[in-house]
C-alpha cells in the first residue's frame, strides 16, 4: 500500500490521490440529486453520462437507496444522506477511505444500521478505512486497529490490535473479548481526559 | 392542533386573501354611491372596470402595456447580464472585487432618479434614456447579490469537490455558481422590482414619449380622467404581481433545493 504522507492529510491542500473523504457534515451538493451527487467524481473525470449513471446506480443500490436516484439531499433523512455520501466516495474506487466522525450526527438506531452497512461494504471491498470517532464501541466494532490519541497535542498514544474475527456483527459487543478491549481503550482515554481537564484547570488558574 | 381546526386554518389561509380584496372593493363601491362622491375625485370600482374594458376594447391599454413590458424586459435584460457578469468576476478575482467595491459603495446609495437630468441631457428622452436609467438601478442589487452569493459558498462543498477530483474550473462551474444560484435569483427579483418602478417613472418624466403605462397615468391625470388613472393603476398592480409570481415560480424550478435545504 502506498501512502504519500505519513501524517494526517492537511485539509487545506487537495487530499491524496489514493484516498477519498467522507465528511462529518457530509458536504453533499444540495442542488444535485442523489445520482448526480454519487456520479460527481466520475463527471469530473470526464466519464460519459451513460457510463457514470450506470456505475452510480449500482452503488446506489448497494447502499440501499434504489428508487431515490432523483431525490435531492434535502428530501432525504440523515441516514440516507449518509449513504449518499458513502456511495459518492466509494465510486472513485480509491484504496483508502477517510471518515471523519461520519455517524456522529445520526440517531442511535440509524447509527447501528450504518455501522452494519459499513462492515458489509468493508467485507466486500477490502478498503483501508481511517475512521475518526469518539465512540469506543464503534471503534472496536469496526476496526482492525484502534489508535488512541493523546489530548493536545494530538499524538498517537497507543495502538490496540483488535483481534475479533470477521465478519463482525453487533452481537460481539456482548462478548468477553470485546469487554476487555473496551476496558483497555476506556482507561487509556480516561487518562487523557483527566490530563486534559487538569491542563485546562491550570490554564484557567494561570489566567486568573 | 386538532385536524379539524387545522383544516379550518388552511381553508382560511386560502380564502381570506382573496376575500379581503372583494370586501375592500365592495366597501369602496358602496361608499362612493352612498355619499355621492364625484367620479373625478374618486370613481366607483364599477365605472373603473367599465373604463378599463373600453380601453382594452379600443386597444389602447394593450398598446401602452406592451410598450412598458418591452422596456421593462430590455432594461432588466441589460442589468441582469452586466450585473451577473460583474458579480461573478468579483467573486472569482480579488482585484476586480477590490476595485468594483469602491464604485459600488459610492454609487449604490445614490438615488438613481437623480441621474435623470443628466441622462436626458446625454441621451434625450427616447428609449435609450428609459432603458439606461432602469438598467443602472437594477444593476446594483443584482451585482451585490451575485457577489454575496459567491462569497458565501460553503467552503466544505469546495473542499469536497477538490477531494473528489474537480479542478479549479470545474469547481467554479459545478460548485460555486450553482451554490450561489439562490442568491443570484434573489438579486434578479430585487432587480426586476426596481426596473418596473424606474421604467414607469421614466415614462412619466420623459415627456416627449407618447406611450407606456407611465405616460398613460400622467396624461390621464393631467386631463382629470380619474377612471383612466385608476384603470392604469390596477393594470400596473396586476402586471407587477404577475411578473413577481412568475419569477418566484421560475426560481422554484431553477433552484428547488433552496427551499428543501434544512439549515
Amino acid at each position: 500500500m502506498r501512502i504519500q504522507n505519513s501524517e494526517t492529510p492537511d485539509r487545506q491542500r487537495p487530499l491524496g490521490a489514493d484516498s477519498v473523504m467522507v465528511w462529518q457534515n457530509l458536504n453533499l451538493f444540495p442542488w444535485r440529486n442523489v445520482i448526480d451527487n454519487v456520479a460527481f467524481g466520475l463527471e469530473m473525470r470526464g466519464v460519459s453520462r451513460a457510463e457514470r449513471y450506470q456505475q452510480a446506480k449500482t452503488l446506489i443500490a448497494s447502499v440501499g437507496l434504489r428508487g431515490f436516484e432523483h431525490h435531492l439531499p434535502g428530501q432525504l433523512s440523515g441516514g440516507m444522506r449518509q449513504r449518499v455520501a458513502l456511495a459518492r466516495a466509494l465510486i472513485l474506487e480509491r484504496p483508502i477511505l477517510l471518515m471523519d466522525e461520519p455517524f456522529a450526527a445520526l440517531d442511535a438506531q440509524t447509527k447501528i444500521v450504518m455501522q452494519e452497512e459499513l462492515l458489509k461494504i468493508f467485507d466486500q471491498t477490502h478498503k483501508t478505512v481511517l475512521f475518526v470517532t469518539h465512540a469506543i464501541e464503534e471503534a472496536i466494532l469496526l476496526g482492525d486497529e484502534v489508535v488512541v490519541m493523546t489530548a493536545r497535542p494530538g499524538r498517537i498514544k497507543e495502538v490496540i490490535d483488535i483481534d475479533l474475527p470477521r465478519p463482525r456483527s453487533l452481537e460481539m459487543i456482548n462478548s468477553k473479548e470485546f469487554g476487555a478491549l473496551f476496558d483497555r481503550t476506556f482507561h487509556l482515554i480516561r487518562e487523557e481526559v483527566t490530563a486534559a481537564m487538569a491542563q485546562q484547570a491550570a490554564m484557567v488558574a494561570g489566567q486568573a | 392542533m386538532k385536524p379539524r381546526a387545522d383544516r379550518m386554518t388552511k381553508l382560511a389561509e386560502k380564502i381570506l386573501p382573496a376575500l379581503s380584496i372583494v370586501i375592500f372593493v365592495l366597501v369602496w363601491e358602496l361608499v362612493v354611491r352612498w355619499r355621492g362622491i364625484a367620479p373625478i375625485f374618486l370613481p366607483a370600482p364599477t365605472s373603473i372596470a367599465i373604463q378599463m374594458w373600453q380601453m382594452i376594447a379600443a386597444g389602447t391599454m394593450e398598446f401602452h402595456l406592451g410598450v412598458t413590458l418591452l422596456r421593462i424586459f430590455a432594461g432588466f435584460f441589460v442589468a441582469a447580464v452586466t450585473g451577473i457578469a460583474l458579480g461573478l468576476l468579483m467573486g472569482m478575482s480579488r482585484i476586480v472585487s477590490r476595485v468594483a467595491d469602491i464604485w459600488i459603495a459610492a454609487l449604490y446609495p445614490l438615488p438613481k432618479i437623480s441621474l435623470i437630468p443628466l441622462l436626458i441631457i446625454w441621451l434625450g428622452t427616447g428609449e435609450a434614456y428609459r432603458i439606461v436609467i432602469s438598467a443602472i438601478t437594477a444593476f446594483f442589487p443584482i451585482v451585490i447579490s451575485t457577489y454575496a452569493g459567491i462569497r458565501q459558498v460553503d467552503r466544505g462543498l469546495i473542499k469536497a469537490a477538490e477531494d473528489l477530483g474537480a479542478n479549479a474550473r470545474q469547481i467554479q462551474l459545478k460548485v460555486v455558481i450553482p451554490a450561489a444560484m439562490p442568491s443570484i435569483l434573489a438579486g434578479l427579483q430585487l432587480g426586476m422590482g426596481v426596473t418596473i418602478i424606474l421604467i414607469v417613472a421614466a415614462e412619466m418624466i420623459g415627456g416627449s414619449s407618447q406611450s407606456g403605462m407611465g405616460y398613460l397615468l400622467i396624461n390621464s391625470g393631467q386631463i382629470m380622467e380619474t377612471e383612466k388613472v385608476f384603470a392604469s393603476l390596477v393594470v400596473l398592480a396586476v402586471l407587477g404581481a404577475v411578473i413577481i409570481k412568475l419569477q418566484q415560480w421560475g426560481d422554484r424550478k431553477i433552484a428547488p433545493w433552496a427551499e428543501t435545504e434544512d439549515r
